[in-house]
């Protein structure tokens, strides 16, 4: 048995299988991008969605970051699809990492995620306004 | 994890050689050797025949009389005595030390908290190819100068230096000269019978001896007297009191007995297992060795690319047990300060790999190694945003 293991079952099912890596393949009739960043370690994540009728009807990540982020991206976009814009801007990447059981020192490194999902919440509500 | 674990970590810890077990364990079998060796009754005596005798074996592989040779627990232990030990006693003389910046922590960590204390550190930076000119060591050493400390070879990088070359700049100089050899004794020669150098730290678990004991090599303590970090008896000269762990003590005798004998080969081994490694990657997109082959020990390979997160790297490649450049999953975040020195930056140091092989490594092995690091690195590549 090997104990101490950092990462747990679903942080390693997500980085080594991770179904939401990648861009939009289909037309959307909204589509939206955004990119945060980590400065201290280099991390980088970039979320991109398609909205039809009012849902995220698709989410897709893109990182080169730790396998704690890379993990909370596929979630976060598992979970984001047939959700709704005012969901997006709700959405709250804490219990992600409680799923995740990101470590305490880490929380500040996977919160370049909440940036995110904020930026693109706020894409979308002001091309609606617009 | 499925994968077959593959161990390219020697330079982290060796497995116990299976002669090494077989006298440990002849050792400690009931009945056998049990008695103190401090001991003046039989069973002390006999305790302290086969220490004697592990003496012999590790100064046989050093070439110097056994006599110079003080156990410790291990290489972080004997850095200690050897700089604390040389500071203190000499601090009415002056309290200037000089040392590397690419230093394992065991040296850096002493002297930062000889920093603490009022003493005055000189951080020499490495040069071309992460070598220390032997003219910016002469140029830092002062009449206020007592101890220069520099190791043999990088625990990180492989890089070797010239200790000899820098030995007699010291000796030249009047100042004490004391060299981590924990990645190269077992491994490369050491003939210290005539070497410039005052106190030179081991372990065993490098070269497949037991962890938890090493060793201090103390040219001439008459000369070079030290003050021991701890207090409470008298043996290993009252400079590092407390029980000896006879099995322990039996166990690195026989490694470095046996690294004697099987140096050559060994180093023979290592230079194949590394070009074979090399030569699987180099042509990996942008791919770094941090260490000239020209300068480096050949049982480590230390490599880097800078557009792949560390820790994602090393985790995508599990079962091919490295070290990583990367100390993310610290609360430090840090990157490697050693290979920061030599020029590299965060992104470069944080991405490195570290592989290092040993007596027990195979073709198998290395091939496996080149396949999965290629294909970790491909999969974090395919993963990245855009630039």
């Amino acid at each position: 048995m090997i104990s101490k293991d950092p990462y747990n079952e679903l942080v390693r099912d997500c980085f080594s299988d991770p179904k939401h890596a990648g861009d939009l393949t289909n037309e959307h009739q909204i589509t939206g991008v955004a990119t945060g960043a980590e400065s201290a370690t280099g991390d980088r994540l970039t979320v991109t969605v398609g909205i039809d009728d009012g849902l995220i009807s698709v989410a897709r990540f893109r990182a080169d970051a730790c396998p704690h982020l890379i993990a909370a991206a596929e979630l976060t976009c598992m979970d984001l699809e047939y959700q709704t814009i005012g969901e997006l801007r709700d959405f709250d990447p804490h219990e992600i990492m409680r799923r995740l059981s990101v470590p305490p020192e880490k929380i500040g490194k996977i919160l370049v995620l909440e940036d995110v999902l904020a930026t693109l919440a706020q894409k979308f509500e002001l091309s609606i306004q617009e | 994890m499925t994968d077959a674990i593959i161990y390219l970590d020697f330079a982290s810890t060796t497995p116990l050689a299976a002669d090494v077990a077989a006298a440990m364990h002849e050792c400690t079998a009931a009945g056998n050797i049990y008695g103190n060796a401090a001991s003046l009754h039989p069973a002390g005596r006999k305790s302290a025949l086969v220490v004697d005798h592990a003496r012999q074996q590790v100064a046989t592989l050093l070439n110097v009389e056994p006599e110079r040779l003080i156990w410790t627990s291990g290489a972080t232990e004997s850095n200690n005595l050897a700089i604390q030990g040389v500071a203190r006693t000499r601090q009415h003389r002056g309290k200037h030390l000089i040392t590397m910046l690419t230093e394992h922590k065991a040296v850096v960590d002493t002297f930062r908290a000889l920093e603490r204390e009022g003493y005055e550190v000189t951080w020499l930076t490495p040069g071309e190819g992460g070598l220390l000119a032997v003219d910016g060591l002469a140029d830092a050493i002062r009449a206020d100068t007592q101890l220069v400390s520099i190791m043999h070879i990088n625990n990180e990088t492989g890089i070797t230096q010239n200790i000899d070359e820098l030995g007699h700049i010291c000796r030249d100089r009047g100042v004490s000269f004391h060299v981590d050899a924990a990645q190269s004794t077992g491994k490369v020669r050491l003939d210290l019978s005539d070497a410039p150098i005052d106190f030179l730290s081991l372990t065993g678990h490098k070269f497949y001896g037991p962890q938890g004991i090493g060793a201090l090599y103390i040219a001439d303590f008459a000369r070079a007297p030290i003050t021991p970090l701890v207090f409470g008896g008298g043996q290993e000269r009252r400079l590092r009191p407390g029980t000896l762990p006879v099995h322990l003590i039996v166990g690195l005798g026989q490694a470095a007995e046996i690294a004697h004998e099987q140096m050559d080969s060994d180093l023979r081994h290592l230079t194949a297992l590394n070009q074979r490694l090399w030569k699987g990657i180099a042509d990996v997109a942008d791919v770094q060795r941090n260490g000239s082959a020209e300068h480096c020990f050949p049982g480590i390979l230390n490599v880097s690319v800078a557009d792949v997160n560390g820790e994602s790297l090393m985790l995508g490649m599990e079962s091919i047990c490295v070290s990583s450049g990367s100390a993310c999953n610290a609360t430090s975040g840090e990157s490697s300060y050693v290979l920061r020195a030599l020029g590299r930056s965060d992104r470069e140091a944080g991405g490195a790999v570290r592989f290092s092989f040993g007596r027990t490594t195979t073709n198998d092995d290395i091939d496996a190694a080149i396949e999965r690091y290629r294909y970790a690195i491909n999969q974090m590549r395919s993963l990245a945003p855009g630039p």
